[in-house]
C-alpha cells in the first residue's frame, strides 16, 4: 500500500519520511511522521531495509527493526548505521521491539528503506512509505541523474491560448515510471507544459525511486490543490484513489484513458496485476464524472462508453482521442534509414508480459524456421516476471527446441539501438492479444517495417488497413502467408509507403496539441453537458472525418485538426 | 455387456465426471453403453474421446424453488427410473442416483450425501431478520439452496430414511477412507475400492519459486481454503494461488482483506489445461486442507506435476501420500505455515520431494482405474450384498469436573467475536484451530477430542439471552454439540448456561421451556442425582428481583439451579438476594475477586459460603490467568484486577494447589474458561500457548481423580 489519498495525514493511520533519501555518508539520519490516528492504534512500526537493486528475501534483505507505535510520538527521528556491512536502524529513544537482521552478509550498492505501519494482531500492512538510501552523495547524484531533468528538449507544440495565472495543471497517475508507456506520456506531458510555462505538478501513489524528489506523493494533492487549478487524471488500472480525486473542488477535471487490460490474460503470472486490472474495468465507470474525457485510441474509447450509464447519452465522439505518445516535428528526419540485412529478422518490440503472447512468437517463429532455416527473431523488450520468461525459455528451448542463436532477447535497449532495430527489421510481427493503442507497430510503421500482427481491433486502428493482420493463429499457416510476404519485394515496397503515410497521420497528432486542447478555457464545459444540450457530434460525422460504422475497431482516429 | 451408466450431470471435466469420461473412453469398445443425464456437452464427450456409439440419453431436470432439495432427492431420482431403459446392468455415479432402484446396480457414490453425516453441522448460516437459513449445496448445483432451520432437521430426515431405502447390489469407493465412511452409512460392506488415476497432458519443467503455493479447490466452506489463508498470514513473502470458484469466493477475499494478505492471496478461474500445469510447475508445494475429502484427485494431478503436497491428514488422499513427499498434518494453520516456511526456506528439498512424487503418480493410471471397476461391474452381474447400522449412552456420579464452554465465534478474522469490535470482541490470542466458527461439526469434534484428551466430565454451554431474545449462533452451536454428542456416543455430559442481559421474564421462560423440551432428557445433559442442571451466569444485576426470580424459580423448578457469579455468595442474607433459587453458588472469575495475597482466603470464602447459605451443592473453580485489557467497554474500566498474569502456568497452578488441598470434597470443579479469548481465561491450544494448560489441566483432572479415587 503506498501514499494514497484516503490516508491524509490526520485523517487515518500513516507514516510518510518527511527527507527523500538517507546518505549514509551524512550519519543516516532520517524523519518520520506518524499521523496522530496512527499514535492511539494498536499497530507497530517496521523500518525494513532491502537491497535497492534485488529486493527480495532473504538475499537481498538487510533486516527489519519493529517499533509498537505507542513508544513513538509524531515526529521522530532515525538513524541508520552500517557496521562491517551490517545494517542497523534506530527510531526513536527506545531499542525496537523485535528485529531480523539477515545472519548473511547482503552486498548492496545502495538501499530501499520502507516505513510500514503494521496491525499488532494480524501484522497487516496499514500503510507504507518508502526512500532510497546511499552510501554517499556522488551516489545520490548518479542515482538521481538516471532520469534527466531537461525540459526544453525535445520541443513539442507551443501554447495558442493565455493559461490563467492562478491555475496549475496537476498530473495525477496511480503510477508513474519512467520506460513505461503511461509513466513516459504524464512525464511528456509534465514536460509539455513546463516547455508552455504552464504551471504544473505531478503526483503519483507509486513511482520510481529515482523520481521521489520530482513526483509528489498523491496524497499532498489533498493540502495542494485550489479551487482554479486543472487536474488531468491518466487512468489504466485499478486506482483506490479515484473516488477521492473526483470529490476535489478544481475547475476541471479531465482524465485520460489509456485501457486496462483483460485481467485473464494476466492472472497465470501476475495474478496481483490481474486482480489490479479486474478492479480498474470495474471503476472505470467513475471516469463518466469526469468534466472532460480522453482516449488514447477511438477503440478505448468505445471500451470506455461501454462502461457508462446510458441515461448520460455519451459517445464515442464525447471523447477525444489523442495518441499516447509525444513527439517532436523532427523525430522522423532523425530516425536511421532502412537497411536490411541478408538473413530474414523478425521483430518483437515490448514488454515482456503474457498478454502479449511471447509463446505464440516462438511458435510462429518455430513454423517459420521451417521454411526459412536462416531467420532470426530479435525480442526487444523488458519488464518480464520471472516467471513468465523462465516459462518462454522453456518453450523456446524445450518444447520447441528452437536452434541456439535464432532467437535473441535483447532486453531494454536505448533509443538509438531501438531505431536500428526497426531499420534492420524484415517484419515487425505481434501476437498480442490486449493492447490500447500498441505504439511499437507505429514506430515500425515509421520505421518503414512491414507490420505482421494478430488484428486487435487498436492495432487495426493504428495500422488502418496498412501492413497484414491476422485473427487466427493457426502457426503453419500464418508462417506461410508471412514467407510469402518477405519474398514480394513489391507488396512489401507497397506496404511500407502506405504505412509510412498512416504512420504521419498519426506523428502529426503527437506533437502535443491534444494534450493542450484539454486546458483551453473555451472548452469548460463538461462532457455530460455537451451531450445532454446535443452538442454532440454526429457518430457518423466525428471530427470532419467520414466514419464507417459497421465496428468501432475500423474507425479512424479523429483529427485533431 | 449393455450397461446404463446414470450420472446427475455431465458438463465439466470434474472429479466424478473426469472419473466416468476416462472409463467409458476405455469400455465403449467392449460393451453396449447408454449414458444417462439431465445434462450433458456433446464436446466435452467428444473432446474425450468418447464415441458415437455410446447413447446418450437425457433424464428430467432438477426442479428449482420452494422444497427443491426435497424434491430433488425424494422425486427426482423416482422420475428418473421411469425414464430409463431395459439394461444389463445399472451403473450409477453419485447421489442419489442410487434411488432409481434398479438391478443389478453398481453404485459408484464418490461420497454420500455429506449434508446428513460428518457435514450436518457445518453449513454456514445467515441470520435474515426473519430466522436463520442455511446455505446447503448438494451436488450438481453451483449455488445454495437456503434452508429454513425449521425445515433443515425435518428435510435432513426425509433424505436420510429414503437415502437408506435402495439397496445397491455392490457400491464401489473411491478410497478406503471413503469405503469405511460408507460403510458406516449404508451398514453394508464396501470391499471394492479402486482409486482413481491421473495423466497430465504435458510435464513443463520449471524453475520453483519458493514463495508460491497453490491449492485447487471449489470454494465450498467444507474445502477449508479460509485455513490455508490464515496460514498464509503466519508466513512471510508467501503469495497463495487458489484456482477454483464457488460462492465462497466472496467470503474468502474478505477474509484474505482482514488478514492484511489480500494482495498474496489471488483466486483464478477458468484456466486451460496448459494454465493449470503453468501455475503447477512454478508452486514450491501443493496445499490441501479439505474437511474428509473422499479422495481429491487435484493431489495426484500435484504429485504428477512434480509438486510436494502439504495437506491435512484426513480423507482419501491420505492414502496416496507419503512422507518421502508430503506432509500430512492437523487442520491448524501454524501448522501448515510451519511447513509452508520449511520448504520456502528449503526449495531443493521441496524439488526432491516433488521428484520421488512424480515418480509414485505413475501408478495412478485411467486404464488401471477403468480395468479394475469394469471387472466388478462384470462380476456384479448376478450377485447383491446387504448389512445394518448401531447406537447406545450412559450416566455418572462423584466430583465432576467440567469447562466454561464458548460457541460464539463466527467464521474468519474479523467475524463474530474474532475481534469484530474494540469493546467486547479484542483477542489478542489466536486458536491453533485458527479464527474458527463455534458451530461447525470439525471444531466442535476438535473441542470434543481435547475435553476428553483431558479427561473431563461435563461442559457448561453458555447461551446469551438478552431484550432481543436469545442468541441465534449459540443456541445453533448447542443443538450441534448435542447431536454430535449422541452420535458419537461421546461420554461427556453437557449444560447450558443462561446468561440473561435483560430483565424480561417472558423471554428468560420461553428459553428455560425450550431447553426443558429440547434437552432435558437427553442422554448427554448434565444430571445431579437425577435433575439436569442449569447454570447461571448471575452478574448480580438481578438480585433483589422478586419477581423475575420467582418466574425463574418456577419455570426451572426441573432443575438443579447453579450460579456462576461475579460476586461471593452471602453467606447470611443470601435467601434476600436470590430468594432460595440457587443450588450452588460459584465465583465465574476467581482471580478477579482480590489480590492475589487474598486468593486463598476468598476463595476459601466464596467455596464455604454457598454452604453456609444452605445451598446443597459445593462448587469450586479456577483460571488460568485473566487479562481483558484489550477490551474497550466502559463497565471493564475501572476493574483493579483486569490484568492477572498466567506467569507461565504459575497462576493457573496456584488454583489448581487450593483445590488439589480441599478438606471437603466438592461436587463440582469448574475451570473458567476453555475459550474465552477476550479476557484471556482461555486454555485452548492457541498460538500464545500451545499446548500448555491442556497439559497442566490433564495432569491435574488425573491427580485430583486419583486423590478421590475416581481414576
Amino acid at each position: 500500500m503506498g501514499a494514497s489519498l484516503k490516508h491524509v495525514p490526520g485523517a487515518l493511520s500513516t507514516i510518510n519520511f518527511v527527507n527523500s533519501e538517507i546518505v549514509l555518508a551524512d550519519g543516516g539520519l532520517f524523519e518520520c511522521r506518524l499521523s496522530t490516528q496512527a499514535i492511539d492504534s494498536d499497530l507497530s512500526v517496521v523500518i525494513d531495509v532491502y537491497d535497492l537493486d534485488n529486493p527480495v528475501h532473504p538475499d537481498g534483505h538487510l533486516g527489519w527493526w519493529k517499533f509498537p507505535v505507542n513508544r513513538l510520538s509524531n515526529f521522530e527521528k532515525g538513524l541508520l548505521s552500517i557496521e562491517g556491512g551490517i545494517v542497523r536502524c534506530e527510531l526513536g529513544e527506545l531499542p525496537p521491539a523485535h528485529f531480523w537482521e539477515n545472519d548473511c552478509k547482503v552486498p548492496f550498492k545502495r538501499l530501499v528503506i520502507n516505513a510500514v505501519l503494521r496491525a499488532n494482531i494480524t501484522n497487516a500492512i496499514v500503510y507504507q512509505d518508502k526512500v532510497p538510501a546511499f552510501k554517499s552523495r556522488k551516489d545520490l547524484a548518479k542515482f538521481r541523474t538516471g532520469f534527466s531533468r531537461e525540459w526544453s528538449l525535445p520541443r513539442f507544440a507551443t501554447l495558442t491560448y493565455v493559461f490563467p495565472r492562478t491555475s496549475t495543471v496537476r498530473i495525477v497517475s496511480r503510477n508513474i515510471f519512467p520506460r513505461d508507456a503511461v509513466g513516459n506520456l504524464c512525464l511528456d506531458v509534465f514536460k509539455l507544459l513546463q516547455q508552455n510555462n504552464i504551471p504544473v505538478e505531478i503526483y503519483a501513489e507509486n513511482t520510481d525511486l529515482a523520481l521521489n524528489d520530482m513526483v509528489r506523493r498523491v496524497d499532498r494533492l489533498v493540502t495542494d490543490i485550489a479551487a482554479d487549478d486543472q487536474l488531468l487524471y491518466f487512468f489504466s488500472t485499478f486506482d483506490p484513489n479515484l473516488e477521492h480525486l473526483l470529490s476535489l473542488k478544481v475547475k476541471r477535471l479531465i482524465a485520460y484513458f489509456h485501457g486496462v487490460t483483460k485481467p485473464e490474460l494476466l492472472q497465470v503470472f501476475d495474478p496481483e496485476l490481474s486482480v489490479t486490472c479486474l478492479k480498474g474495468i470495474a471503476q472505470m465507470a467513475l471516469l463518466q464524472k469526469f468534466d472532460l474525457l480522453a482516449a488514447n485510441s477511438r477503440v478505448s474509447a468505445a471500451t470506455l462508453v461501454s462502461m457508462f450509464d446510458d441515461d448520460l447519452g455519451l459517445c464515442v465522439d464525447d471523447i477525444r482521442v489523442i495518441p499516447p505518445r509525444l513527439m517532436s516535428a523532427g523525430s522522423a528526419q532523425n530516425a536511421p534509414s532502412k537497411h536490411l540485412e541478408n538473413k530474414t529478422k523478425l521483430l518483437y518490440v515490448g514488454r515482456i508480459k503474457s498478454h502479449k503472447k511471447i509463446e505464440h512468437l516462438l511458435e510462429l517463429f518455430g513454423a517459420y524456421l521451417k521454411l526459412n532455416a536462416d531467420a532470426e527473431l530479435w525480442i526487444v523488450g523488458g519488464g518480464a516476471d520471472k516467471a513468465y520468461w523462465n516459462y518462454l525459455k522453456w518453450v523456446e528451448l524445450m518444447q520447441l527446441k528452437l536452434p541456439a542463436g535464432k532467437v535473441h532477447w535483447a532486453g531494454s535497449v536505448t533509443d538509438t539501438q531501438l531505431a536500428e532495430h526497426y531499420a534492420s527489421a524484415s517484419a515487425y510481427v505481434s501476437m498480442s492479444e490486449d493492447e490500447g493503442f500498441c505504439l511499437p507497430v507505429f514506430e515500425a510503421m515509421l520505421a518503414g517495417t512491414p507490420v505482421f500482427a494478430y488484428g486487435l481491433p487498436a492495432v487495426r486502428e493504428v495500422m488502418q488497413d496498412n501492413g497484414v493482420y491476422f485473427l487466427q493463429k493457426d502457426y503453419e499457416h500464418l508462417a506461410a502467408a508471412l514467407h510469402a510476404l518477405l519474398h514480394d519485394s513489391t507488396r512489401v515496397e507497397e506496404i511500407t509507403v502506405k504505412q509510412l503515410a498512416r504512420a504521419k497521420i498519426l506523428m502529426s497528432e503527437m506533437n502535443g496539441r491534444g494534450f493542450l486542447g484539454l486546458f483551453e478555457p473555451a472548452v469548460a464545459a463538461r462532457v455530460t453537458k455537451l451531450s445532454r444540450t446535443g452538442a454532440k457530434q454526429s457518430p457518423a460525422k466525428a471530427g470532419g472525418f467520414e466514419l464507417r460504422t459497421d465496428s468501432p475497431d475500423t474507425h479512424r482516429l479523429n483529427d485533431a485538426s | 455387456m449393455n450397461i446404463a451408466i446414470i450420472i446427475p450431470f455431465l458438463q465439466k471435466y470434474g472429479g466424478a465426471e473426469r472419473y466416468l469420461i476416462e472409463c467409458v473412453r476405455e469400455w465403449q469398445a467392449n460393451h453396449e453403453i447408454t449414458l444417462y443425464s439431465t445434462s450433458y456437452s456433446d464436446d466435452l464427450l467428444i473432446e474425450h474421446g468418447i464415441s458415437e456409439r455410446v447413447q446418450r440419453c437425457k433424464l428430467t431436470q432438477y426442479f428449482d424453488g420452494e422444497h427443491s432439495m426435497l424434491l430433488n432427492a425424494l422425486l427426482l431420482p423416482k422420475i428418473w427410473r421411469q425414464e430409463i431403459g431395459q439394461h444389463d446392468l445399472y451403473h450409477t455415479h453419485l447421489w442419489p442416483t442410487h434411488l432409481v432402484d434398479l438391478h443389478p446396480m453398481v453404485w459408484f457414490p464418490h461420497e454420500p450425501l455429506r449434508v446428513l453425516h460428518d457435514l450436518r453441522f457445518d453449513q454456514n448460516f445467515e441470520n435474515t431478520g426473519e430466522g436463520v437459513v442455511r446455505n446447503i449445496h448438494i451436488y450438481p448445483k453451483y449455488s445454495y439452496d437456503r434452508i429454513g432451520n425449521s425445515l433443515y432437521e425435518a428435510y435432513l430426515s426425509s433424505i436420510d430414511a429414503m437415502d437408506k431405502a435402495a439397496k445397491p447390489d455392490r457400491i464401489v469407493a473411491n478410497s478406503a477412507y471413503s469405503a469405511r465412511y460408507l460403510e458406516n452409512v449404508y451398514g453394508v460392506a464396501v470391499k471394492d475400492v479402486v482409486y482413481p488415476g491421473v495423466e497430465p497432458e504435458v510435464f513443463i519443467d520449471l524453475p520453483i519459486d519458493p514463495n508460491l503455493f497453490v491449492t485447487i479447490s471449489q470454494l465450498w466452506p467444507q474445502k477449508r481454503v479460509n485455513l490455508l489463508i490464515e496460514a498464509i498470514a503466519l508466513t512471510d513473502d508467501t503469495q497463495l494461488i487458489v484456482i477454483g470458484s464457488g460462492p465462497e469466493k466472496e467470503r474468502l477475499l474478505e477474509i484474505a482483506a482482514k488478514l492484511g494478505v489480500e494482495d498474496r492471496v489471488f483466486f483464478l478461474s477458468g484456466l486451460s489445461n496448459r494454465e493449470l500445469g503453468l501455475v503447477l510447475a512454478r508452486a514450491c508445494a501443493f496445499l490441501f486442507s479439505p474437511v474428509n475429502e473422499p479422495f481429491g484427485i487435484v493431489v495426484l494431478e500435484a504429485m504428477a506435476a512434480g509438486r510436494p503436497v502439504i495437506a491435512v491428514n484426513q480423507g482419501g488422499y491420505v492414502e496416496a501420500c507419503h512422507p518421502d513427499y508430503s506432509f500430512l498434518i492437523p487442520p491448524f494453520p501454524s501448522a501448515f505455515a510451519e511447513k509452508i516456511t520449511y520448504l520456502q526456506r528449503n526449495p531443493d528439498i521441496a524439488r526432491r520431494m516433488g521428484a520421488t512424487g512424480q515418480l509414485a503418480a505413475q501408478k495412478f493410471t485411467w486404464k488401471r482405474a477403468a480395468d479394475d471397476l469394469e471387472r466388478i461391474l462384470l462380476d456384479t452381474w448376478h450377485s447383491s450384498t446387504d448389512g445394518k447400522p448401531t447406537v447406545s449412552s450412559t450416566t455418572d456420579g462423584k466430583t465432576l469436573i467440567g469447562i466454561q464452554y464458548y460457541l460464539w465465534y463466527g467464521e474468519g478474522f474479523g467475524a463474530a467475536h474474532w475481534n469484530d469490535n474494540a469493546a467486547s470482541g479484542h483477542a489478542a490470542d489466536k486458536p491453533l484451530l485458527g479464527y474458527y466458527s463455534s458451530i461447525k461439526g470439525q471444531t466442535i469434534k476438535f473441542h470434543f477430542d481435547l475435553f476428553a484428551q483431558m479427561d473431563l466430565d461435563y461442559i457448561i454451554l453458555n447461551l446469551h439471552v438478552d431484550a432481543g431474545g436469545v442468541n441465534d449462533s449459540e443456541l445453533m452451536g448447542i443443538h450441534h454439540v448435542f447431536d454430535i454428542a449422541k452420535k458419537t456416543n461421546s461420554k461427556l455430559r453437557f449444560a447450558v448456561q443462561l446468561a440473561p442481559y435483560s430483565d424480561d421474564a417472558v423471554e428468560l421462560v420461553r428459553t428455560i421451556l425450550m431447553l426443558t423440551k429440547l434437552y432435558a432428557e437427553h442422554p448427554n445433559y448434565l444430571h445431579l442425582d437425577n435433575k439436569p442442571v442449569l447454570f447461571w451466569f448471575w452478574s448480580s444485576a438481578y438480585d433483589g428481583n422478586k419477581r423475575l426470580i420467582s418466574s425463574l424459580k418456577e419455570s426451572a423448578a426441573c432443575f438443579s439451579n447453579l450460579a456462576v457469579s461475579l460476586r461471593l455468595p452471602n453467606e447470611v442474607d443470601e435467601t434476600k438476594l436470590t430468594f432460595g433459587f440457587f443450588d450452588g453458588f460459584v465465583p465465574f472469575s476467581p482471580l478477579e475477586l482480590s489480590a492475589e495475597n487474598n486468593w486463598s482466603k476468598v476463595w476459601a470464602t466464596a467455596y464455604r459460603g454457598a454452604d453456609k447459605a444452605g445451598m446443597r451443592y459445593r462448587i469450586a473453580a479456577l483460571s488460568p490467568g485473566y487479562d481483558d485489557t484489550g477490551l474497550d467497554a466502559e463497565n471493564r474500566v475501572g476493574n483493579p484486577y483486569r490484568s492477572i498474569s498466567r506467569r507461565e502456568g504459575e497462576t493457573y497452578q496456584k488454583g489448581m494447589r487450593f483445590i488439589e488441598q480441599l478438606v471437603v470434597q466438592p461436587h463440582l470443579v469448574m475451570i473458567s474458561t476453555f475459550n474465552e479469548f477476550h479476557e484471556n481465561t482461555h486454555i485452548e491450544p492457541s498460538l500464545g500457548n500451545g499446548m500448555r494448560y491442556i497439559e497442566m489441566t490433564k495432569m491435574f483432572v488425573a491427580k485430583i481423580k486419583s486423590k478421590w479415587g475416581q481414576a
